[in-house]
């Protein structure tokens, strides 16, 4: 199958980038194709104008590290962010997530900014990067502005950003020491995954400091548990507590229902998958 | 000296060549990416066409609106089915009337019989214009009821999915072997049960393909296609357009990217494009989308058995009966043949004799079936595996000493079974040992028992398959008796050129069997000369006349049919070869024969080369001995003799040539929270015949375990309540990949068959194993949740959904 | 800029330059512009990876960008594995191994393998089965293709070992 015409813009600047999408109603950001392209070729998404990022020079794909601070740039792709010694390090659930996307030919060309922007409660690096605080860099016509994570998914395939916004940077705190996983459940890598949670947990002799839990196919967005969150501060990850938390987490969840997963099933998956991520965390 | 070793005629000298693990020519250009596909096909100035489809279940098509399509520069013709109504005849059914009497065309007319049937064509210089114009289709639907299910479409008020034809039903028969009433009289208990098998396809990588191109001064349509039957589709299509075979070339490419049953069906898409090209004076090109080809690209029959089995408290089956509704889809196309092909493998593997089986094949809205690999017996294999769990259960008895209790015994070999099916030998209880120690059941046994305390779900199943091979077409006739087919046969043809060289060729197709690797080894025992000598060459092209009328790839029957024929031919061309030679040496005919592309004499030593026969046989001809004619080409069509070739009154018929069998046993391991569900281990054993190539063998055997595996625990066409089909691209139509594959340990017992002249039995089907074997191990797996299974595809969801059923109750 | 747009694609070491639209998919420029027609197609949802080649020496799936994307850039294709017809290391594996039936999934299943032996040379059968996790055959059940890149990997550090 293949897309329906459109009109294709390539800017080299950040500024010519705002302009264009400025004066185009319907120009749509192209980043690494994976989701975008998919959906134009079902013809279930067909965007009369795309403007290409790639060859803009302020966005060449990196990843540094400014004292604690870790910036990504928006065009980093999967598989960077997944070999990247220093988030392995620094942020290592982020790096297993987007190891766990899809597989190598998609982690070669996807990339976080389009993950994210995508506003997909199935995307793997929105569940991470909720799990890790992070801020989102945006630039537009009026200039740049930072969005904290928490305030950027609204609804289904709509987020905080502004028509004419493009994402530029993520931005994480390095947290080597605190406890961080994601696990996931899929069918195939040439499919989407069933359910996933990122999970980032500071201990400190055995009892949670700070917790952040985020969840994946979960609901309309990518959501955290904030509940069970604040549950878990200060007790000791024993099997009760775990067990607890996970009730918490997902008794008022209503992820979506389709052919490989109800609601139900997706709330075990969930549930199942926060026990056993927390339970890693200890002994 | 003869060498090939076969079971007709005096038993030779051990074989050269045939049984080598010779490397797989074909394989070195694939690896350069130097196939040549469908889809590579460039003619001049080729169109292409593109479907719009219906997007809804069942609805009646009140106007269709194709004039927006001309808006877009590039689009030159949009056909419906309104148009071909009137310029096509329906094409041929199988079945009498009345079922016989429904109306089939390329483009749904008047109404939409399921989600995604084709309702108009574009055509268009560029395939991305053709899709554009698809989109501008307007359709003005009324919505009709859709029935799904096979038991309701037989219900009194079900929508009609064909009105002409009065009902839902497209064939019913029965058979009633030996005598179930004294069976069922004699035993200590009956077992009921029901076995429902689901909707799946072939999905090959290569989707179906088709260039047509109209040569006006001759007035003939050439067809290059993926057609896996091309000479059996082929009067379906001339009927269709109203010419003779002569006006219609059929050509299949020399690579075909898989098939496995799906690429049969698709001569209501050549029919099409054959129509078109000779409309639009250019060539026309489509090849399916993958969501066309999930959607009508071929789906395995959905089968209900409700079934009663008598047997002893020892676990000897008596006797079985059954009814079995089979849901065939919207169009029966190449059914109700699917409603008498089980019977290839009526008692399975098991020596039961009394069998009553009432089978109806009915119509409903979802997309068409048709051959999917191991076709219609996959069902009939499940459901005898699945019986035999039951009763293993009810007695509480082992299931595997069920299986052995009711195992055809070697010494009944040659096996002629309660429907007159002639199994062509092998050593069921060997084998069957043999798996289970290869498994290490008891090892298995005993750690399913330690750790269920501990919450782990293990769980063992087996499931035995007779993978029938080279099919007899009589066996249509129980449909239809004046059905004009019956019986097999293929062709092989053996030239040794003007330089020497031997070339060969058949009538089949190709779709990754490697013939071109396993048929120069039959030629090259022949003539004792290495097989890379021997030149094959692949393709078909129905103007060479190498072809029978059942030529093609299906069905297993390549290697046991084309195969014999090819080994006909050769043999006949090496005695013309030794009558000339005999004449050129001097020497006596019983003295000579040949051996790597020379002529010798066994008794002087003295040798030519082939190359000196072959100039004398085709240009230097004056030097002929009398009586013989010039050229050294050999052709044989070969025909086997099934014995039992026709059915009698009772549908007795031994349908098959060979009945290669196939145990498959798999330990699995549930996740208790997540449902997952894990193959742990997966033994296979089977018997293939004479093996011509290792390689080629065990490639066939591994990949039907991987269909079965992903047909068991993956792959699903699910349609919603209204008929809308929800997994319709690969996002939603999951077949595994590398991560989900296990590692399978394949083992062989090899005897000749009894039946084929070669000794070789077809095995490309596999049968089906892995489905009875996995959906037995997971049922056995969750015996603790206490959930039964009844179809034979499970999911975690479906385990899920199954546990909390038992929950709430 | 509406209209058809002039590209300037490498590959396999040959330049290609066209004006195409640009919704034209990469796959299509390969196969029906620089006609090679070994990258093949297979799905509509990115899915199967028949259509995966290395862009600037990573790989993608050609059918999920657009060629006007590729400006630029350098290609290598199935066809550049052998040289001269002589199969390369990995094709000989495949041969050797019997790794393909219909050969439709193998150039992407090469060019898949290709890129994670560049970067792994001596890879777990575990990280191959996630190197081609992005391919689907449906002939092989994939065993012996992962036999194939195991063997490949093993032999191609044996030469370098004798380079040495
Ligand atoms: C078969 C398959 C399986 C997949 N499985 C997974 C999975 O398991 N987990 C997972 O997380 N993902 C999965 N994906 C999606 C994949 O991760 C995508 O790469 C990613 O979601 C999108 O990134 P992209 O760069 O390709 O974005 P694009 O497709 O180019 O764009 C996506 C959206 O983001 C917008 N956009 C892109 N970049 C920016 C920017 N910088 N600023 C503003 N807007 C922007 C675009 O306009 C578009 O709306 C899968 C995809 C496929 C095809
Ligand atoms: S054709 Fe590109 S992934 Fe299937
Ligand atoms: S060899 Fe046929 S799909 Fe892989």
């Amino acid at each position: 199958m293949r897309p329906r015409p459109f009109d294709f813009y390539q800017p080299t600047s950040i500024k010519e980038a705002s302009e264009i999408l400025h004066s185009h109603e319907d120009a749509k950001p192209l980043a690494g194709g994976q989701s975008l392209i998919p959906m134009m070729k079902l013809r279930i998404f067909s965007p009369s104008e795309i403007m290409s990022l790639a060859k803009i020079k302020e966005m060449k794909p990196y990843i540094s590290e400014t004292g604690q601070i870790l910036k990504i740039g928006a065009m980093a792709t999967h598989d960077m962010i997944h070999r990247s010694d220093v988030l392995r390090n620094a942020v290592p659930v982020l790096s297993e997530a987007a190891g766990e996307i899809a597989d190598q030919q998609i982690r070669n060309r996807g990339t976080i900014g389009g993950n994210i922007a995508h506003g997909d409660p199935s995307t793997n690096l929105s569940a991470a990067l909720l799990a890790l605080d992070a801020e989102i860099e945006v630039q537009g016509i009026e200039g740049t502005r930072i969005i904290p994570i928490d305030e950027f998914f609204l609804d289904l395939f709509t987020t905080a950003l502004d028509h004419g916004e493009i994402i530029t940077e993520f931005r994480v705190k390095a947290s080597p020491h605190t406890k961080q996983k994601f696990m996931k459940v899929a069918k195939s890598d040439t499919a989407f995954p069933m359910a996933f949670v990122a999970l980032n947990v500071g201990l400190s002799e055995g009892f949670v400091e700070n917790a952040r839990i985020a969840l994946g196919v979960a609901g309309p967005t990518p959501l955290r548990a904030l509940e069970a969150e604040k549950f878990l501060l200060k007790k000791r990850l024993d099997s009760e507590v775990i067990t607890k938390a996970a009730q918490i987490a997902t008794k008022d969840l209503e992820p979506p229902s389709d052919v490989h997963a109800s609601e139900e099933y997706r709330k075990q998956l969930l549930s199942t998958l926060i026990k056993r991520g927390l339970s890693s965390f200890v002994g | 000296m003869e060498v090939l070793q076969t079971h007709k005629g005096e038993v030779k000298a051990a074989n050269k060549y045939i049984g080598k693990n010779i490397k797989i020519r074909e394989d070195v250009k694939l690896v350069q990416g130097k196939g040549h596909y469908i889809d590579d096909l460039e003619l001049p100035g080729t169109l292409h066409m593109a479907y719009a489809t219906s997007t809804y279940g069942h609805a009646r098509i009140k106007k269709i609106d194709t004039s927006k399509c001309f808006t877009i520069p590039g689009v030159l013709y949009v056909v419906t089915g309104e148009e071909l109504k009137s310029r096509l005849s329906p094409f041929m059914e199988i079945a009498t009337p009345p079922s016989g009497n429904l109306r089939d065309y390329p483009l749904a007319v008047d109404k939409v019989r399921y989600y995604g049937e084709p309702v108009a064509a574009i055509v268009a210089t560029d395939p991305y214009i053709a899709e554009d114009a698809a989109e501008l289709v307007d359709v003005e639907y009324e919505l009709l009821p859709v029935v799904l299910d096979g038991e309701k479409s037989l219900e009194q008020d079900a929508p009609l999915v064909h009105e002409n034809i009065g009902s839902n039903v497209v064939w019913k028969g029965v058979w009633d072997l030996g005598d179930t009433e004294s069976a069922f009289d004699r035993a200590d208990l009956i077992v009921e049960d029901v076995v429902r098998t689901h909707r799946y396809a072939s999905v090959p990588l290569e989707t179906n393909g088709m260039v047509a191109s109209y040569d006006e001064g001759s007035n003939i349509i050439t067809v290059h296609s993926v057609n896996q039957m091309p000479m059996f589709s082929l009067p379906l299509i001339c009927a269709a357009l109203g010419i003779p075979p002569s006006g219609f070339r059929m050509i299949v490419p020399p690579n075909v990217g898989g098939a496995f049953g799906g690429k049969i069906i698709n001569y209501t898409h050549i029919t099409l494009v054959s129509y078109l090209t000779r409309i639009l004076k250019k060539p026309v090109k489509y090849v399916e989308t993958r969501t066309e080809n999930i959607t009508f690209g071929t789906h395995n029959n959905e089968r209900i058995y409700h079934v009663s089995l008598a047997a002893r408290k020892d676990g000897k089956v008596l006797g079985v009966r059954m009814k079995a509704i089979d849901n065939c889809g919207a169009y029966p196309r190449y059914e109700p043949a699917g409603a008498v092909i089980w019977a290839q493998v009526v008692p399975g593997i098991y020596d039961v004799r009394d069998i009553y089986v009432e089978f109806i094949q009915v119509l409903s809205n979802k997309g068409p079936t048709g051959p999917v690999r191991g076709y219609s017996r996959v069902q009939h294999n499940f459901m005898w595996e699945r019986m035999m769990n039951a009763l293993a259960k009810k007695l509480n008895m082992d299931p595997t000493e069920v299986r052995f209790k009711n195992l055809i015994q070697p010494e009944k070999m040659p096996y002629v079974g309660p429907s007159n099916t002639i199994y062509d030998g092998g050593n069921y209880p060997a084998s069957f040992k043999r798996l289970l120690d290869t498994l290490e059941y008891k090892k298995w046994r005993d750690l399913q028992a330690k750790s269920r305390p501990d919450g782990r779900l293990i769980g063992i199943g087996v499931a035995a398959v007779i993978d029938s091979g080279a099919n007899n077409f009589s066996q249509i006739k129980i449909i239809n008796k004046d059905f004009p087919a019956s019986g097999n046969s293929d062709v092989g043809m053996v030239i040794v050129d003007q330089f020497g060289d031997i070339v060969a060729r058949t009538g089949t197709t190709d779709q990754g069997q490697s013939h071109a690797t396993t048929f120069s080894q039959i030629v090259a025992e022949v003539f004792d000369t290495d097989p890379e000598e021997i030149k094959f060459q692949e393709g078909f092209d129905s103007i060479s006349n190498i072809w029978a009328a059942h030529s093609g790839a299906y069905a297993s029957r390549s290697a046991v049919i084309a195969g014999t024929a090819l080994y006909y031919a050769a043999r006949n061309l090496k005695q013309k070869v030794l009558k000339i030679a005999q004449s050129i040496m001097d020497e006596p005919i019983s003295d000579l024969d040949i051996k790597n592309k020379e002529v010798f004499s066994k008794v002087s030593g003295k040798k030519i080369p082939l190359a000196k026969v072959a100039s004398v046989a085709w240009s230097d001809v004056g030097l002929l001995p009398d009586g013989i004619d010039p050229g050294l080409m050999s052709y044989a069509i070969y025909k086997p003799d099934f014995k039992f070739n026709m059915p009698d009154e009772r549908n007795r018929i031994n349908n098959t040539l060979t009945y290669s069998y196939s145990i498959h046993a798999t330990v699995v391991e549930v996740d208790p929270e997540t449902f997952q569900i894990k193959i742990l281990k997966h033994v296979v054993i089977s018997d293939p015949g004479t093996i011509i190539n290792p390689l080629v063998v065990e490639g066939q055997e591994m990949g039907a375990t991987l269909h079965g595996i992903s047909a068991a625990l993956s792959e699903n066409l699910v349609y919603d309540d209204d008929g809308i089909l929800l997994s319709s691209n690969f996002w939603d139509y999951n077949v595994i990949g590398a991560k989900q594959m296990p590692d399978l340990e394949l083992l062989q017992d090899v005897t000749r068959s009894t039946s084929s002249v070669l000794g070789v039995r077809g095995i490309g089907e596999g049968g089906g194993g892995p489905i009875g074997s996995i959906i037995n191990a997971v049922e056995d797996a969750v015996t603790p949740l206490n959930i039964k299974l009844i179809s034979s595809n499970i999911s975690s969801y479906d385990l899920f959904s199954l546990n909390r059923k038992n929950e709430v109750i | 800029m509406s209209g058809k747009q002039l590209v300037n694609i490498e590959i396999n070491g040959k330049k290609y330059s066209a004006e195409v639209e640009p919704r034209l998919l990469l796959v299509d420029f390969i196969r029906d512009t620089a006609k090679l027609k070994g990258t093949h197609i297979g799905c509509d949802t990115t899915s199967c990876g028949a259509c995966t080649i290395l862009l600037d020496g990573k790989s993608i799936k050609s059918c999920t960008m657009f060629a006007v994307e590729a400006d630029g850039s350098k290609i290598s294709t199935v066809e550049s594995l052998a040289t001269d017809g002589k199969l390369n290391i990995l094709q000989n594996a495949f041969w050797e191994h019997h790794a393909l039936q219909c050969g439709y999934c193998t150039p992407g299943m090469l060019m898949s393998s290709t890129f994670l032996l560049s970067r792994n040379p001596d890879p777990t059968e575990e990280e191959i089965r996630e190197g081609i996790a992005g391919n689907i055959c449906r002939c092989t059940g994939y065993i012996n293709i992962i036999k194939a890149v195991k063997d490949a990997a093993l032999v191609m550090s044996a030469e370098t070992g004798k380079e040495k």
